[in-house]
């Protein structure tokens, strides 16, 4: 899965602790999902989604083998 | 802080590496060199605790910093590995101080041995207790349980987000191979010494098997009755 938490940050003008306390999650979940080393709920997803005001598909990529 | 528990850890295996390599008709004689062991092994824990309480003085100074932006997550990030740097090092150094303190008695060393490597124990405890403290001084916004607080692990690990729990789930599992390993090589070792020596480490093999056993069970009953 590729993301674009951190572009999206960038625009937004958002630190990691800031996303982490708007997402109601800790800093560190935010990094680890930005380094892509760990794929969120979907509730986690949602809440980011609804954050940055974009769908949960432009903020979380997915390969086709990934979804198949 | 890597290089140096890296330095440490390498000072520690080259110390018992040319032991070995040097005693390999496998005395038991630990007596000879008691005095010398138990001092280097206090020497280490003492090094750690003095690291571990300038960590929690750096710790607290940078709890009072209010920054903002990217520096806010690196503050962030460089508390969190201080925090567990601190953890480590008290937990190395109450294990060191403990093996000290048992060479000490054991090898029947002068008293002055057996109360500096006690002493060591005791500060290193003391530190294990405050440590659990400074989480709330990092993350003073989040409502973590009290240090001293019944069942204080399992309501942490409740408060703790799904993030985390993937970062502790995977530390957890990579420890539980590791220590299995390492106790059944533990096993073999001690078998091997017994033969070698002829002085018997029965009892220690079977309190090895116990927790190899026990941590076994646990760790299998606990995941085949979540189904």
């Amino acid at each position: 899965m590729r993301t674009r938490l951190k572009e999206l940050r960038a625009r937004d003008g958002l630190n990691q602790t800031e996303l982490a306390k708007r997402a109601k999650v800790s800093r560190q979940t935010i990094s680890l999902i930005e380094r892509e080393e760990f794929i969120p709920s979907l509730l986690i997803a949602v809440r980011i989604a609804k954050i940055f005001n974009e769908p949960i598909e432009n903020i979380f990529i997915f390969t086709e083998e990934e979804v198949e | 802080m890597k290089q140096i528990f890296q330095t440490l850890v390498g000072g520690i295996v080259g110390f018992f590496g040319m032991y070995f390599a040097l005693s390999l008709d496998f005395t038991s004689d630990f007596s000879i060199f008691g005095l010398e062991l138990t001092l280097f092994i206090t020497g280490i824990a003492v090094l750690l605790l003095v690291f571990t309480m300038v960590t929690i003085q750096r710790v607290k100074r940078k709890a009072k910093l209010q920054l903002r932006g990217e520096e806010e997550d690196e503050l962030d990030s460089k508390q969190y590995k201080s925090f567990s740097d601190i953890t480590l090092g008290s937990v190395v150094a109450m294990v060191l101080s403990v093996v000290a303190t048992a060479i000490a008695v054991i090898t029947e060393q002068p008293i002055w041995v057996v109360v500096a490597a006690g002493a060591t124990l005791i500060g290193a405890i003391v530190i294990s207790i405050i440590t659990p403290g400074l989480i709330k001084l990092i993350y003073p916004e989040r409502d973590l349980p009290k240090p001293g607080e019944k069942d204080y692990a399992k309501k942490l690990l409740a408060v703790s987000d799904e993030g985390e729990r993937h970062v502790m789930l995977e530390g957890l599992y990579r420890t539980h191979n590791t220590m299995n390993l390492a106790l059944f090589i533990a096993l073999l070792l001690l078998m091997i010494y017994s033969v070698s020596t002829g002085v018997s480490q029965l009892f220690a093999i079977f309190v090895v098997a116990l927790i190899l056993i026990i941590a076994n069970v646990q760790y299998t009953f606990s995941i085949r009755n979540k189904i």
